[in-house]
């Protein structure tokens, strides 16, 4: 009985997500949305968002939270971990879309064909990345909300002997398929980065390292993040590197636009080419950072259960730092398309 | 003596007993050891949890320094090797790396991407000062294969006249070409007729076809924003800045000379890359005299008369 009513409520689920797979394919078909469809963004934040999201959980705790989404009971322990793989997807998905416009909008910099106009309409277009980010978070938002909403409606006894009965689980720092997930992560992110800088320009290939790689940034970042996390002193538990890749992050990309400003009063324009190339570069190794370290730290410690939750900060971290990284993009763009006017 | 004042004191060491058993009856009584059982239980699985936990992080410490440097055993007699390890010398590193970094960026270090930042920040300056109603004059040299080469000069006049002197290198002159009527002038100093230069394009005379692009303020700022592919900037220091666009269709590339003070283009300079023979061949250079506009009423002839009379 109970086996017949979950295959029914799957089969919902999956008729819900086909009715919106036909919508979308419908919208895509029309071309009235031609300006908001770019195939290998879309593929970037799709793949690396499931990367990411196995790089911290194995199959089949991925299977479980499918199977919780679709309303199987389960202990309110197993809810919580199932609630938190979905609370990672939205997280995953969103820095993805972000770390998509970073690359996109420093690569539309790095390619000069098409003249100003190629240049601001390609720096407009990285904002896509973004979008995609945000769709596949709002989708993943909605399993998250019902599991949320599943476990607030269990008594507060459960939950307590939850908290009482749980105990750390030792989990293997690098597991195989782990090593596989960081491979195919860093796949998709050359993918990214290095297509389309391949043998586009007149003046021949552009080197990725050229644009992506600028030392004081790289410096300030790390550098900032080390001390953060061994100040803090929880450096063994790792917990920290996601708040201190965006706090510093964060005080990098400042440090940017006061030299910008800079810039604007002492009207050189390589003062500001400067500034803004160290803004991008840290938001780049930031949300790199905490993507490939921070965060599978975060999940690590969650789900040895050295802590039952995540941190708040990283929480903000997590949700607020790309946030604010796309709006420096915004300013950033308009910094570069304002010009400076003389006399 | 303070032994001796202790046991002779008021209280005496039988008091000061008595009192501490007071005080433990007295905690007894106030904190009663009545929880209940399954609080008791969760307290006491609590403390096995909590030194199971100690053990373990013990053990684990251990068992890492053991094989941190079970492969490199020769180093544990050295000292410098479990200083590197230490956590102050990660805050020390940690640290420097932030000033370094500081330092590198304050030094004006630049990549390839602040380059183009550069580039494309000058041209969009440029481009804003070009079509911020500028007017001006040209004169322009231009190589022919085998031939001698050719000097345009390009004169406004007056409004809607303009004269286009076309002649060889030692002056001797091949073709004078007039531009009249409100739809052939090229380039005026009163304001409001800029947006005739657009007919530039319809001349048909071979002569004028290679630097067609190049007579007009408005077909440069087109070109800019829709042809030209920014290469690099680089700041002279007699106040021009030179930045490098190349034309991909075309296989060459420009060099425009830049007058900072007014962001204006001064020299453009056309360069053919010829590959197959390794060397570069200049296909011509365009000098520009920018003017500051005059309102028409300015060039009416009763203002000239008014003038003439103050």
């Amino acid at each position: 009985m109970t086996r017949t009513t979950n295959s029914k409520k799957i089969l919902v689920v999956f008729a819900r997500i086909l009715v919106v797979c036909c919508l979308v394919f419908a919208v895509i078909l029309s071309g009235k949305f031609t300006d908001l469809m770019s195939g290998p963004d879309f593929i970037f934040v799709l793949l690396g968002g499931v990367t990411l999201t196995l790089m911290s959980f194995s199959f089949k705790e991925i299977g479980l939270a499918l199977k919780h989404t679709s309303g199987r009971p389960d202990s309110a322990e197993e809810q919580r971990k199932s609630g938190y793989f979905w609370e990672t997807a939205v997280r995953n998905f969103w820095m993805m879309g972000v770390l998509g416009s970073v690359i996109s909008f420093v690569i539309a910099l790095g390619n000069s064909e098409g003249g100003i106009f190629g240049i601001a309409t390609r720096m407009s277009a990285s904002y896509l990345s973004a979008v995609y980010g945000m769709i596949f978070a709002v989708i993943c938002t909605v399993p998250a909300s019902k599991i949320s909403g599943i476990l607030n409606r269990q008594s507060k006894e459960e939950r307590q002997n939850v908290l009482e009965e749980s105990e750390d689980i030792n989990i293997p720092f690098l597991k195989f398929e782990t090593v596989i997930w960081y491979a195919l992560f860093i796949f998709v992110l050359g993918w990214a980065i290095f297509t389309p800088l391949m043998g586009m320009a007149f003046e021949g290939p552009i080197k990725p390292q050229d644009l992506f790689l600028h030392w004081p940034s790289l410096l300030v970042v790390l550098g900032g993040t080390i001390a953060i996390t061994f100040f803090v002193g929880n450096a063994a538990a790792g917990r920290f590197f996601t708040v201190g890749f965006a706090l510093t992050g964060f005080l990098a990309t400042l440090m940017g636009f006061v030299q910008a400003m800079f810039g604007f009063s002492s009207r050189g324009i390589q003062e500001i080419a400067a500034a803004i190339t160290f803004i991008l570069s840290s938001c780049f190794v930031a949300l790199l950072g905490m993507m490939l370290v921070g965060n599978p730290l975060e999940d690590r410690s969650v789900k040895a259960g050295r802590g039952q939750k995540p941190l708040t900060l990283s929480r903000i971290a997590w949700f607020v730092f790309p946030l604010v990284v796309l709006i420096l993009l915004f300013f950033t763009f308009i910094l570069i398309v304002t010009p400076i006017q003389k006399g | 003596m303070s032994q001796r004042n202790r046991n002779n004191s008021p209280n005496g060491p039988d008091n000061g007993k008595a009192k501490g058993t007071h005080i433990n009856r007295l905690l007894k009584q106030t904190f009663k050891d009545d929880l209940p059982p399954y609080a008791e239980n969760a307290m006491k699985k609590q403390l096995v949890r909590f030194r199971t936990k100690m053990d373990q992080a013990e053990t684990d410490r251990t068992r890492a320094e053991s094989k941190a440097f079970r492969g490199i055993s020769y180093l544990r007699g050295i000292r410098w090797v479990h200083f590197l390890f230490k956590k102050e010398v990660f805050v020390v590193v940690s640290l420097l790396m932030i000033v370094l970094g500081g330092f590198i960026q304050s030094s004006g270090s630049s990549n390839k991407l602040a380059e183009n930042l550069s580039v494309l920040g000058t041209s969009v300056v440029v481009s804003s000062q070009m079509s911020r109603s500028q007017s001006m004059e040209c004169s322009i040299q231009m190589s022919r294969e085998n031939e001698k080469p050719l000097k345009y000069s390009i004169q406004w006049l007056s409004p809607n006249l303009s004269k286009i002197q076309v002649e060889e290198s030692d002056n001797t002159p091949l073709k004078t070409i007039w531009l009249s009527g409100e739809d052939m002038v090229i380039a005026d100093h009163v304001a409001d007729t800029l947006r005739k230069e657009r007919h530039l394009a319809q001349f048909s005379d071979p002569m004028l076809q290679p630097i067609v692009g190049y007579l007009a303020p408005k077909e440069l700022v087109e070109r800019m924003y829709g042809e030209w592919q920014l290469i690099q900037y680089q700041k002279e220091e007699c106040g021009l800045g030179i930045f490098t666009v190349a034309l991909p269709n075309e296989r060459a590339i420009l060099e425009v000379t830049v007058d900072l003070c007014t962001y204006l283009p001064v020299t453009i300079k056309k360069i053919l890359s010829a590959e197959e023979r390794d060397e570069e061949i200049l296909v011509f250079e365009v000098r520009y005299t920018w003017n500051i506009r005059l309102s028409p009423e300015l060039l009416s002839p009763q203002s000239i008369k008014e003038s003439q009379k103050a």
